[in-house]
C-alpha cells in the first residue's frame, strides 16, 4: 500500500515550497492537485515543507472496506428518505417557477431556494445511511443499481467502480 | 496481504426504491465526501452518478408558490417531528443533528416565502441571496454573514446565488 500526498487547495496560500522539495515534481501540475504517479511512497517532504499546513498523507488504498457504520435502524432511514423526497419535490417546484419567471430578482431568490433544498436532501440521504464513501451500505447500493439502473460508464469510471466494490461483487 | 479477505456485511436494510432524486442527492453528498478525503477519482465516479440520476428526475411546468407552501407546512407541521421522535427512540444522534438543522433551515425558507415581495425588493436594491452550503440555511443579506446561524460554519462555506 502506498501513501501519497494531496493538497487541501483551500487552505494552500501558494507559498510553493512544495515546488521546491519536491524530489519528482509531483507538486508541479495546472490544477494544484499532486500528481500521484509522481508522488514517491512515503517520501513527505512537502507535509513537512508547506507553511499553510494543506498537504497531508493518505493511503492509497482504494479498496479498503471500513468498519461498519453505528447501526442505523430502518424505521429513522425511511424517515429520512421520506424528508428528502419532499425536500426534492420542493426543489423542483421552485426551478418550475425559476424557469417560468421573467424577473431575474425573482430567479435568484427561487435559485438560492432550490439550492437550500438540494442541501437539506443530501443531508437526510446522508444520515438515512449513506455517511462514508466507502462504507459497506454504498458498496451494496452501487452493487444493487449495477444490475437496476446503472449508467453506461467511461472505461475509466468502471475500472474505478470494479475496485471501489470489488470485494463486495466477489462475494456475492 | 492486500487481497486479504474481508468479511462483507451487506445492508440488511438496503433500500430498493429511491427514487432517482434520492439517488441524486446521495450520490452527490459521497462526491463532496470523496472531495474532502483528497479521493478526486472517486469524487469523479460518485459525480457522473449523482448527474445521471438528477438527469433522470421527471421535471413539471406550471407549478404555483402554493404548491411549494403546502410541502414545506407539511414538513413543519409533521414530518420533522415524526422523524426526530424516530431518531430519538433510538438515540441516533446523526439524524437528530441532520433534523434539527433541516427544521431551522425549513423555517427559514417559510419565512422568506412569506414576505417574497419585501425579499425581492432588496434583492432588487442589490441585496444577495446567501445559501450555507453545508446546511443549506438561506437568507437575502446585504452582506455575507460571519457564520452560519444555523450551523455554525465560518462563511467560507457561504455562497452568493
Amino acid at each position: 500500500m502506498r501513501t501519497v500526498a494531496v493538497r487541501d487547495l483551500k487552505k494552500c496560500t501558494k507559498d510553493c515550497l512544495c515546488l521546491y522539495v519536491c524530489p519528482t515534481g509531483a507538486t508541479n501540475t495546472e490544477t494544484g492537485n499532486i500528481d500521484t504517479e509522481k508522488c514517491i511512497d512515503g517520501c513527505q517532504q512537502c507535509v513537512d515543507a508547506c507553511p499553510s499546513g494543506a498537504i497531508s498523507l493518505k493511503s492509497e488504498e482504494p479498496k479498503k472496506i471500513y468498519p461498519p457504520q453505528h447501526h442505523r435502524e430502518n424505521a429513522v432511514r425511511q424517515k429520512m428518505y421520506a424528508l428528502a423526497e419532499s425536500k426534492l419535490q420542493q426543489e423542483q417546484i421552485a426551478l418550475a417557477l425559476c424557469d417560468e419567471s421573467k424577473d431575474n430578482n425573482e430567479k435568484t431568490f427561487l435559485k438560492g431556494i432550490a439550492m437550500s433544498n438540494r442541501l437539506m436532501a443530501e443531508d437526510f440521504m446522508r444520515e438515512g445511511g449513506y455517511l462514508t464513501p466507502q462504507s459497506a451500505n454504498v458498496k451494496a447500493l452501487l452493487a444493487f443499481l449495477q444490475n437496476a439502473d446503472f449508467p453506461e460508464a467511461e472505461e475509466s469510471l468502471k475500472k474505478l467502480l470494479c475496485d471501489t466494490t470489488y470485494k463486495l461483487l466477489h462475494k456475492l | 496481504m492486500e487481497q486479504a479477505e474481508v468479511e462483507v456485511v451487506l445492508d440488511p436494510d438496503l433500500p430498493k426504491n429511491l427514487s432517482s432524486g434520492q439517488l441524486s442527492a446521495l450520490f452527490g453528498n459521497l462526491a463532496k465526501g470523496c472531495e474532502k478525503q483528497g479521493r478526486t477519482d472517486e469524487k469523479d465516479l460518485f459525480r457522473a452518478l449523482a448527474d445521471y440520476y438528477k438527469g433522470k428526475m421527471t421535471t413539471s411546468s406550471g407549478k404555483r408558490y402554493n404548491e411549494l407552501e403546502s410541502l414545506l407546512a407539511g414538513n413543519m407541521d409533521e414530518d420533522f417531528h415524526a422523524a426526530m421522535t424516530e431518531a430519538k427512540t433510538f438515540g441516533d444522534r446523526g439524524a437528530l443533528r441532520a433534523l434539527t438543522w433541516g427544521e431551522r433551515t425549513s423555517h427559514m425558507i417559510s419565512s422568506l416565502l412569506k414576505n417574497k415581495a419585501e425579499n425581492l425588493d432588496k434583492i432588487r436594491q442589490g441585496q444577495s441571496v446567501y445559501v450555507c452550503q453545508i446546511c443549506g440555511y438561506v437568507v437575502v443579506h446585504d452582506e455575507v454573514l460571519e457564520r452560519c446561524p444555523v450551523c455554525g460554519v465560518p462563511n467560507h462555506k457561504i455562497e452568493a446565488v
